[in-house]
């Protein structure tokens, strides 16, 4: 087998353009016959055939380079020169798919049919879009809701450095103090409740854990205590805010809070309900969760967790006694309030939890 | 067809069509038909409005002002771009000052062609890039030859503006075909002023760059998109300045990257130009400043393997968008 | 080198002549004074010494004719357009300017009048409007220089250019022995023939200052070039009695003197006192009239 490569015609082109052979395909050709008509940028020219044989045309026409292989004559054999994966140009320029070669390399090793790297749809197939045909895993899309919620998280990872403590708080006497203010506000009063509140009154006090940072060393405080709360009934997380929770009464918290679940339910919360908060508070009542890391909504300084209620034996008076406690975690951002802030902070919510008699006053 | 021959048939075309359209330079006529063979026939078919002149690059270029003033369109040759320095002063101070400095619009219908470029062996007097001298000329024009423009509609466009214009031709690109279409991953498509090739939309690399850089761009976005998976879309302007980036808008606004090639020596350049202009109209969009890819600050000396080293290669511009 | 011109009587020139070069003369004079008080910005070159040149070569041309100017271009542009208000105008900025106050004193396009502060620039230019007067008509160029001016190379690409295609393109050299500060002797080598003589184009020297004679030697060039569409260089011995621009004169007292003496306007005022006195008043009050109402609008505007 004889290679035909384009000889060098002058000293100006690198490249010339193959107009035209003068055999076809497949043909028998004679040394010496004209075989392929060369363009360069002064002239056309006619290249002979070096030898006797079987044309194998390599390139059809189009751009050529001096010393390029266009074709093979001798036995039709395979002309061995990997090439790019052909894809063969269209006159209209319209292009049917572009493999990667990376992406012919995984096509060829899990031997996948065209067809199906076809109805990918895509145009540049690369090869993770062919790892995800040779994968039999199903890939799914998330719902919007949670795809929402992964920006969130993420903004908030990426931006705040947060810092978390955690306090026990024993809520013995509560409970039993919730049940007779549930009775007497006719609406439900839990720990929750007097969460929201117990925190919402600490920014007279506490006002940097309210405030929004923004950048330079400065941060806006709040001009009033707006509480998101997380809620999640199965319909998605949504975090409503009760607004001026530190100026409302603990029953009117109460009763917006009761009335957020429903919505929830309901699955119809308004722009305006969720929108506004200047710290959260997300419930995690679920029973034997000890205790919760929260994400702080970017925008605050503050979150804070509720895990829910375990009984605890305690060394007491009259030996041991079994106690009721809960744990509240406070991640804050550590760019604006310190570890001691942050304690106090807990400390002070913390006793109002504790001692139920602050509640009736 | 290719790009010296669609040239020299833009030529033929335009002065057939227009009567008042004058060409002069050195050795256009034939039988030479310039050095570049660009205007051949031009000078049988066409007579006396063909003109072969003494070497005289301020001369002629004065001349063909004098004759668009007068009321007639003008084309000067320039042989090798190099010497476009010799007509610094007709283009700058005469033909683009003229446009406006007399108080109102004053029509110079001047086109100086400029064959450019190294990669040829040539050496250093006649290969160089002169594109970035004639930036920011007030009232002057600045062109470049690709293989996807229609060179006619580029004399005719800068004749009607009035406005004279260097038209800066790649000695490479002459031996090159003319590109429509598509090459079989890319698309080629031409709006306004601008051709825009791509395998697929809104890519996150956009590369800008004169026509002259086509072959190198087309080669370095093949691999690029085979080899390293990254597809990026070539802008091509004809019109290097003013540079009007409004027809490619939408490619821009998708752009992540934006990459800026030309073949002029490193410092002050068009790609400087093209960067600012871009930083500010897409800050805060791009994950990275923009790259600039130009030859280095340094002449083009003549022997194959140090001139390589000297001007803008493939693998240049692939390492550049693929780092 | 060039000595002083000799005439003791110079020829009786006709009222419309002597009233333009008067003219000429009275707006540089008023030039020079609105400098001193602070009212021209940037530069102006006067023609004081020069005024009868323009004035013989105007009236040879036709309103066809395209006249190429220099930095020295008032008396150039005043012998040939009776609007000495617009280029008072142009010069000092105000409404009415012939380029809306942009060009200024050297850069000036009217009609088929150009003039650019480069030397030596507009002769490639003139030839190339010179090439397309010899196809369309009978159209000349004109182009005035000065003799400093043939240091440059344009001016030779130029000459040689238009006597290889016939351009129908007139220089004038107005040929005052000094170019800025510098004489003649110090800058050009040769002679302005002799370099003519190089490229065969036909050369002419008028030594006279006298505006009938100047007019007189060069009206068969003008024929020459207008019939024959050929280049020609028209050469006039002059003075240049002025500074180069404003207050910048280091010529000696000597050399000053010389010029003074070489002046038309000090030989015709002796010659025909009374044909002056008559026409210069006029002159005078028409100019100071001109400057008063120029001064008075508003600024020129540029869009
Ligand atoms: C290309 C260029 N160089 C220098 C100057 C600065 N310049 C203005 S006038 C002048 C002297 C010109 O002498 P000449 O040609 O003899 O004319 P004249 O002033 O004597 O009328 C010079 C050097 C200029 N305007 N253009
Ligand atoms: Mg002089």
């Amino acid at each position: 087998m004889t290679e035909f490569r384009i000889p060098k015609l002058n000293n100006n082109d690198d490249s010339y353009i193959l107009v035209e052979w003068l055999a076809a395909d497949g043909q028998e050709v004679k040394q010496g016959d004209p075989l392929v008509v060369i363009e360069t940028s002064k002239t056309a020219e006619e290249l002979e055939s070096p030898a006797d044989g079987t044309l194998v045309i390599r390139v059809h026409s189009g751009d050529c380079a001096p010393g390029e292989l266009i074709a093979a004559i001798g036995a039709a054999v395979e002309v061995a020169e990997p090439v790019v994966p052909e894809v063969p140009p269209l006159e209209s320029g319209e292009i049917d798919v572009v493999i990667t070669r990376p992406a012919q390399a995984l096509i060829e090793r899990h031997g996948i049919s065209l067809d199906r790297v076809r109805a990918l749809g895509k145009k540049v197939i690369r090869a993770e879009d062919v790892e995800s045909l040779a994968d039999p895993r199903e890939v799914v899309e998330l719902p919007r809701a949670q795809r929402q919620a992964a920006d969130v998280v993420v903004l908030s990872h990426q931006t705040i450095p947060a810092a978390f403590t955690v306090v026990k708080a024993d809520v013995t006497d509560t409970a039993k103090l919730t049940r007779d203010l549930s009775k007497h506000a006719r609406t439900l009063i839990g720990l929750s409740e007097l969460l929201v509140k117990a925190v919402a009154d600490q920014r007279a006090e506490f006002p940097h854990l309210f405030a929004t940072w923004l950048g330079d060393g400065r941060i806006r405080l709040a001009e009033g205590s707006h509480v998101g709360v997380t809620i999640d009934v199965g319909k998605g997380l949504f975090v409503p805010v009760v607004r001026d929770a530190d100026v409302r009464p603990l029953d009117a918290v109460a009763r917006e809070l009761m009335d957020y679940r429903m919505t929830a339910l309901r699955g119809s919360f308004r722009e305006r309900d969720l929108e506004g908060a200047n710290i959260a508070v997300t419930l995690h009542s679920e029973a034997g969760v000890e205790f919760a890391i929260p994400i702080i909504y970017p925008g605050h300084v503050a979150a804070l967790s509720l895990a829910s209620t375990q009984q605890e034996v305690q060394p007491g008076d009259e030996g041991f006694m079994v106690r009721q406690t809960v744990r509240i975690g406070l991640a804050f951002d550590h760019r604006v309030v310190n570890g001691r802030d942050a304690a106090l902070f807990l400390g002070a919510v913390k006793r109002l939890l504790e001692e139920p008699r602050r509640w009736l006053e | 067809m290719r790009v010296a021959e669609h040239l020299n048939r833009s030529l033929h075309t335009l002065m057939e069509n227009d009567p008042s359209v004058h060409l002069l330079g050195e050795d256009v006529s034939d039988p030479y038909g310039g050095a570049f063979k660009i205007t051949k026939g031009l000078s049988d078919r066409f007579g006396p409005r063909v003109m072969s002149t003494p070497l005289s690059e301020g001369g002629i270029v004065g001349v063909g002002a004098g004759l668009a003033l007068a009321g007639d369109r003008a084309i000067v040759e320039i042989m090798f771009g190099d010497f476009a320095t010799l007509a610094f002063d007709q283009l700058v101070n005469f033909a683009a000052k003229s446009t406006t400095m007399y108080g109102r619009r004053v029509d110079v219908p001047l086109i100086v062609r400029l064959p450019t470029g190294g990669r040829r062996g040539y050496g250093p007097t006649h290969s160089q890039s002169l594109q970035k001298h004639f930036i920011g000329v007030p009232g002057l024009s600045v062109y470049e030859m690709s293989p996807f423009h229609d060179a006619g509609r580029l004399f005719t466009e800068i004749f009607d503006s009035g406005r004279p214009a260097v038209f800066f031709e790649d000695k490479v690109l002459y031996t090159k075909p003319m590109l429509s279409g598509g090459d079989g991953l890319h698309t080629f498509e031409v709006r306004d002023g601008w051709a825009v090739i791509r395998a697929e939309r809104d890519t996150e690399h956009v590369l800008l760059a004169p026509g002259g850089l086509t072959d190198r761009a087309l080669a370095a976005l093949r691999d690029l998109l085979l080899e390293d998976e990254i597809a990026c879309t070539l802008l091509v302007p004809a019109r290097l300045h003013p540079l009007d980036v409004t027809p490619v808008a939408d490619v821009l606004a998708a752009a992540r990257r934006v990459h800026v090639a030309e073949d002029g020596t490193a410092g002050g350049t068009w790609g400087a130009e093209v960067a600012r202009l871009l930083h500010e109209r897409l800050w805060g969009r791009l994950t990275a400043p923009i790259t600039h890819i130009s030859a280095p600050d340094s002449i083009i000396p003549t022997a194959a393997h140090l001139e390589a080293r000297c001007t803008v290669q493939p693998a240049d511009i692939r390492r550049a968008i693929n780092t | 080198m060039i000595g002083a011109v000799r005439e003791r009587t110079l020829t009786p020139v006709s009222e419309a002549d002597l009233s333009r070069m008067l003219r000429i003369r009275h707006f540089e004079k008023a030039l020079l004074r609105l400098f001193e008080q602070g009212r021209l910005n940037g530069t102006t070159h006067t023609c004081l010494g020069q005024e009868h040149v323009p004035v013989a070569v105007s009236a040879l041309l036709s309103p066809d004719d395209h006249v190429f100017s220099n930095h020295r271009g008032h008396g150039h542009f005043l012998a040939r357009y009776d609007e000495p208000h617009a280029l008072l105008a142009e010069i000092t900025g105000r409404e009415g300017a012939l380029c809306n106050g942009v060009g200024g004193s050297q850069h000036i396009y009217h009609e088929r009048f150009l003039s650019t502060g480069v030397q030596g620039e507009s002769l490639p230019v003139a030839v190339g409007v010179a090439l397309r007067h010899r196809r369309t008509g009978d159209g000349i160029a004109c182009a005035y220089i000065g003799d400093g001016t043939w240091g440059e190379g344009s001016v030779y690409e130029a000459l040689n250019m238009a006597q290889l295609w016939g351009a129908p393109l007139l220089v004038v050299v107005e040929h005052n022995r000094i170019a800025q500060s510098t004489p003649t002797e110090a800058q050009l080598a040769g002679s302005i023939a002799g370099r003519c003589a190089g490229f065969g184009v036909r050369h002419e020297r008028v030594e006279s200052v006298d505006v009938n004679v100047v007019r007189g030697a060069l009206a068969p060039l003008v024929e020459y070039v207008r019939r024959e569409k050929r280049p020609a260089v028209f050469e006039a011995s002059v003075h240049r009695a002025g500074p180069h621009s404003k207050g910048d004169d280091t010529r000696t007292a000597a050399e000053l003197a010389e010029a003074a003496a070489g002046d038309w306007y000090a030989h015709y005022t002796r010659d025909f006192p009374a044909q002056v006195a008559a026409l210069e008043e006029i002159e005078r009050a028409f100019v100071d009239a001109a400057v008063e109402n120029v001064l008075a609008r508003p600024l020129s505007e540029w869009s």
